[in-house]
């Protein structure tokens, strides 16, 4: 019924009017009464929730001032700032070599530990970034990770990262990890790695630990060679099949093997310097 | 046996051995000889110096650390924690920083490795807003500060 009166061209609002109405005869007085009754109910609701919302906001508020008083006492602002930044260099240490890890709800890629204090609060920001040694070691995550997970690598967020890494670094020697990967290195090196060959930085590195596809390594060790002249321990954690590229963390120990020969074959397929 | 007393004026009896994993005693016990006179440790309260001991007890025969090992030294360490060590250290924030303050002032090497690997512990693997709600630490950057922070993070995109 409804649909055939609109489409032989009853206007619309008169179509509602019809059935929103229930009779053309005027309300009883009850009727009027309880529709007003309504309308202070809904009126009294409306000043309630924006009650909440003021309430909520003040609460929020409140909780900041508190965290904020609560704070002044806090037990971590009794530690000296030499404490501070040996519990940094424990945790670093303690660090597999490939810095990039998942939160514990593995859903995500973190920030390297250096970068996470340092976004803490002033003070640790001021230690964190004022300590080289922190900044040591240093990897090149040559390929997308995570992609699935909402976070992605970038090229331009690898180079400022390198660039920050580096400059924090001041004159400390530097390990470098490398996780090179065949659709980058296809086409060469990134340009922040060659930026870095060019800007003769690769100078401070004394240590280099490899890990990726063994084709992409040896790429990748071309591009070093004569380059690394600091260089006192590279490690090789080659996989000669293609493998999964797409998640990388915890790659192994840090750089141990003292270089003074030509690469070996390990049994478990890695190559080793000796 | 010595007697060591604290800031709020508590008196511990302990075995020399036990007291002497603490530096500081050590070198005091050596700069003035034996005496019945207590040692005063005025930057430790009783119930810090009553957990301090605690673990002094349970080491007092660990081999000591090379005279060398200062926390400055370059060698990699480890943040693992011994079973014993784990249990010992299962206190509230508070205690756990008096331990480590008191640890440092007391000169006890191992001991401070516990508190700070503990700490280190706590800190790995989380953001610096969850780093700050668990330290009750205030972000304070500047505007500034925080379009350079912003600017850090851009290392990974969001997607």
């Amino acid at each position: 019924m409804a649909s055939h009166q609109m489409e032989t061209g009853w206007p619309f609002n008169q179509y509602q009017m019809l059935f929103s109405e229930p009779s053309r005869r005027p309300p009883s007085v009850e009727e009027q009464e309880t529709v007003a009754r309504i309308a202070r109910l809904q009126a009294y609701i409306s000043s309630l929730e924006d009650s909440i919302t003021r309430a909520q906001a003040d609460l929020a508020s409140e909780r900041a001032l508190l965290f904020g008083l609560q704070a002044e006492r806090a037990p971590v602002g009794t530690v000296p700032d030499d404490i501070l930044l040996y519990i940094f260099r424990l945790e670093m240490d303690s660090l597999p070599t490939c810095p990039f890890r998942r939160s514990s709800r593995k859903q995500r890629i973190l920030a390297p530990f250096q970068v996470s204090v340092s976004h803490v609060c002033s003070r640790w920001r001021k230690l964190a970034v004022s300590t080289p040694a922190l900044w040591a070691r240093i990897t090149i995550q040559i390929q997308q990770l995570d992609s699935d997970q909402g976070r992605t690598f970038t090229m331009r967020g690898q180079q400022s990262l390198l660039d920050m890494w580096m400059k924090r670094s001041g004159c400390a020697p530097v390990s470098l990890t490398l996780v090179p990967n065949v659709e980058f290195w296809q086409q060469g090196p990134p340009e922040y790695a060659n930026n870095m060959v060019a800007d003769g930085r690769l100078d401070r590195v004394f240590s280099v630990y490899l890990t990726g596809v063994e084709c992409d390594i040896c790429q990748v060790l071309h591009a070093l060679v004569g380059k690394l002249v600091s260089l006192r321990a590279l490690e090789l954690d080659a996989v000669v099949e293609h493998h999964d590229t797409s998640d990388t963390i915890g790659i192994g120990p840090d750089p141990s093997i003292d270089f003074d020969g030509s690469p070996q074959r390990q049994v478990d397929g890695s190559l080793s310097l000796k | 046996m010595i007697n060591l007393t604290t800031s709020d004026n508590e008196t511990f009896t302990v075995d020399k051995k036990v007291a002497e994993k603490s530096v500081l005693i050590k070198n005091m016990l050596e700069d003035v000889g034996e005496s019945d006179q207590a040692i005063p440790l005025p930057n430790v309260t009783a119930s810090v110096l009553k957990k301090v001991l605690e673990w002094c007890e349970h080491h007092k025969d660990d081999p000591a650390p090379p005279e060398n090992e200062d926390k400055d030294d370059t060698r990699k360490r480890t943040t693992d924690i011994s079973e014993w060590d784990q249990k010992f250290i299962a206190v509230d924030q508070e205690m756990l920083f008096e331990i480590i303050l008191a640890a440092n002032y007391l000169d006890i090497k191992a001991l401070l490795d516990v508190g700070c690997k503990t700490v280190a512990n706590m800190i790995k693997g989380k953001t610096p807003e969850e780093i700050r709600k668990l330290f009750n630490i205030v972000n304070d950057f500047t505007p500034e500060e925080e379009a350079q922070i912003k600017k850090e993070n851009e290392w990974a995109e969001d997607r």
